[in-house]
């Protein structure tokens, strides 16, 4: 029972660190059309940003109760986050297309070798906190340890909530108007008035303080991190999350992470082996192939820029009146 | 390490780099793509070139030849294996997206990628394999050239290959490129081709870094002359210049492309049987830094230009070796070569020797 808890509460802490992942990348790349390829290293600047200003003041006045401590890590990881993504969306300005991926790839590759040879935040090995989080033996306290998925799994749902509403209000929005015009077309959307500069600099900041959001959960959870958590394959993989669910469909990204996350999770239970190798071990490969055949088969994603609910045959579906398909 | 050897193997690495940007920049040129893949070629190719050494070696066919020899047919089939991989993986993923949009495009790029990497992870062990085994450098016929004897580091030096011990006593031991080797290692070169031990070692030019330089320095020719004075090299320069108006004109363009993806395969694949020398392993993750880099090399000098991504790799290796000065900024090695990609993007995004396209509204 215990484990089987820990395993969901797992999975579900998890789940909402990525869905916030993915909507904000969704942001940048589906409603913009800022082609980022450097996501991690937002989610990494945040979690360590978190990490370190809950670590560091813990350490300046241990009695400052933990809540306190984890509200400053939230805003110390989106300010950080932020800062650096209006740094990285300074580029964006200049760079289009895939030059801007290549561009936040150098980045995201130069967080993760700065980190690992920052010794203040551990360096190469990993950045625990410690004794802050089970204090003397709480780690094999059953209590504990329920009491701080429980927490983290109300902190995801309220993270999870406060993304997908912030990004579905602005894509409602006269502001999300202008980033919609930003994706079609640049030059014309300039010309009918548009501040391109404010809302290229916009949108990479609000993904990268969400990102820095997701970062802090997934620190405090694992009470664990490294760089090595922050790598190449984990913005690829929240790329694919957000590919796979449409680029610009909110609901198609919920679909998509949990999907994602899950299929790999259970064939790791699963103990199946092809070829005499666990199944996971082909996980990736198969990640990979799924990612060559939806852009040459499907390029738009399941379900192209339209949500759920959009769609015809969902509505069908549910008995739903009227046509799908987005307001003007 | 001191300046003068730094630079000699910065501008060894950088050959290397040029080698691999080369394939990137001839298939930007001509259909816009930034193809993730070409570092996995690359690594396809450092294996192809280990068995091919391997089988040579066991079979002892290896006896009657030259080394350079060897070297040199290593080079040929890994960038055969290379090339001809990068043919199918065009005709299977690329091909289908000819007229998808860019990102779509790059995306794929990515996938193949990934899943080549992951593949060799299962096809070959993930452990890094020892390419010094198979018979390549140890020739002791042709002399390196010495050029410094006052550099003062306590170890053991032999002609062939240059080892030392760390300076600080520990009981590690560097090759000439800073990497650890185990001492198993040491002893078995010292065992195989130690023959003369100084009390310090030296700069040298070594043979190996000779070799990369004169093989990179004819593969470029050689290309040169493909590219501008013959008919398939016209071909693809017709190509690149206007994709559709080049099909109007009776040029085959899938067969083009096809080949151009071949021919830079070819070229990364060559560089690797070079790497494989020159550093002495290889393992399944190691195209992706060198084809980042590359990729890196190729945006400095201007892709799409062909001298671009030569000077451009020599460029970014001898800059990278010359961070290596300094204990300080030694670790940042792969943080500067980013930097300088994200400068160069936004400041010169044309590269150095890069045509300027005006953009049309």
């Amino acid at each position: 029972m215990e484990a089987l808890f820990s395993r969901l509460s797992n999975d579900f802490v998890l789940i909402c660190v990525y869905l916030v992942l993915a909507l904000s990348l969704n942001l940048i790349n589906g409603y913009a059309g800022l082609f980022s390829l450097g996501h991690a290293g937002f989610w990494a600047v945040g979690a360590y940003c978190g990490s370190a200003f809950i670590i560091y003041s813990h350490q300046a006045g241990p009695g400052i109760p933990g809540a306190l401590l984890f509200c400053g890590g939230i805003t110390a990881a989106m300010g950080g986050a932020a800062l650096v993504g209006l740094i990285v969306g300074l580029p964006s300005l200049r760079l289009q297309g895939d030059y801007l991926a290549i561009a936040s790839l150098g980045f995201s590759l130069i967080v993760v070798n700065i980190l690992n040879n920052l010794a203040v935040v551990g360096g190469a090995s990993s950045f625990p906190f410690g004794g802050l989080v089970w204090p003397d033996g709480a780690l094999y306290d059953l209590k504990a340890r329920v009491a701080h998925n429980l927490t983290h799994i109300v902190l995801g749902v309220l993270a999870v909530g406060t993304c997908t509403l912030v990004i579905r209000n602005i894509r409602h929005s006269s502001h999300g108007r202008a980033i919609l015009s930003l994706r079609e077309d640049e030059v014309a959307s300039a010309m009918c008035g548009v501040n391109v500069v404010k809302y290229k600099l916009l949108v990479f900041v609000l993904g990268a303080a969400f990102a820095g959001l997701a970062g802090v959960l997934y620190a405090t959870y694992t009470t664990r991190i490294a760089p090595e958590a922050f790598n190449f394959m984990e913005s690829v993989k929240i790329l694919l999350m957000v590919v796979l669910g449409g680029l610009g469909s909110l609901s198609g990204t919920f679909i998509a992470v949990i999907v994602l996350y899950e299929v790999p999770e259970l064939l790791r239970m699963s103990h199946v082996t092809i070829a005499g190798s666990p199944v996971a071990d082909w996980w990736v490969m198969l990640y990979a192939l799924v990612l060559v055949m939806l852009m040459i088969l499907r390029p738009q994603g399941l379900l192209g820029s339209k949500e759920l609910f959009e769609c015809a045959g969902i509505r069908r579906l549910f008995g739903m009146a009227g046509r799908g398909g987005r307001e003007a | 390490m001191t300046l003068l050897s730094l630079l000699l193997d910065g501008l060894a690495l950088g050959c290397i780099y040029a080698l691999i940007a080369l394939g990137y920049t001839m298939v930007y040129g001509i259909i816009k793509l930034i193809n993730f893949a070409h570092g996995e070629f690359y690594m396809i190719g450092a294996y192809a070139a280990f068995i091919f050494l391997a089988v040579v070696r066991t079979t002892g066919l290896a006896e009657p030849y030259d080394t350079a020899m060897l070297l040199l047919c290593a080079m040929l089939v890994a960038g055969a294996a290379a090339g001809v991989l990068a043919v199918i993986v065009e005709r299977l993923a690329y091909r289908p997206l000819r007229r998808a949009s860019r990102i779509a495009a790059l995306l794929t790029a990515l996938g193949v990628s990934l899943f080549l990497q992951n593949a060799a992870l299962k096809v070959f062990s993930q452990n890094t394999e020892a390419f010094r085994k198979p018979p390549l450098v140890v020739d002791r016929r042709y002399p390196t050239f010495e050029i410094n004897a006052t550099d003062v580091r306590p170890g053991a030096v032999f002609d062939t290959e240059v080892f030392w011990r760390d300076d600080v006593g520990s009981e590690q031991f560097l090759s000439p490129a800073g990497f650890a080797i185990s001492e198993e290692e040491f002893r078995w070169a010292a065992e195989h081709g130690a023959r003369r031990f100084y009390r310090y070692p030296r700069v040298t030019v070594r043979r190996k870094q000779i070799i990369i330089w004169t093989s990179v320095a004819l593969i470029a020719v050689g290309l040169h002359f493909l590219v501008r004075h013959t008919r398939i090299g016209k071909a693809m320069r017709a190509v690149s210049y206007d994709f559709e108006t080049a099909g109007l004109m009776g040029i085959n363009v899938d067969r083009v492309i096809s080949f151009t993806f071949f021919i830079g395969a070819l070229l990364a694949g060559a560089g690797a049987a070079l790497v494989g020398m020159y550093y002495g392993t290889i393992k399944p993750t190691m195209g992706i830094m060198p084809g980042l880099k590359a990729f890196v090399a190729a945006v400095i000098g201007g892709i799409g230009s062909i001298p671009g991504a030569l000077l451009g790799g020599l460029a970014l290796g001898t800059a990278e070796s010359l961070v290596q000065l300094s204990p300080i900024t030694a670790p940042y090695q792969d943080a500067f070569a980013f930097a300088i990609l994200i400068v160069i993007l936004v400041f010169l995004p044309n590269g150095f020797f890069g045509r300027h396209e005006r953009e049309k509204v």
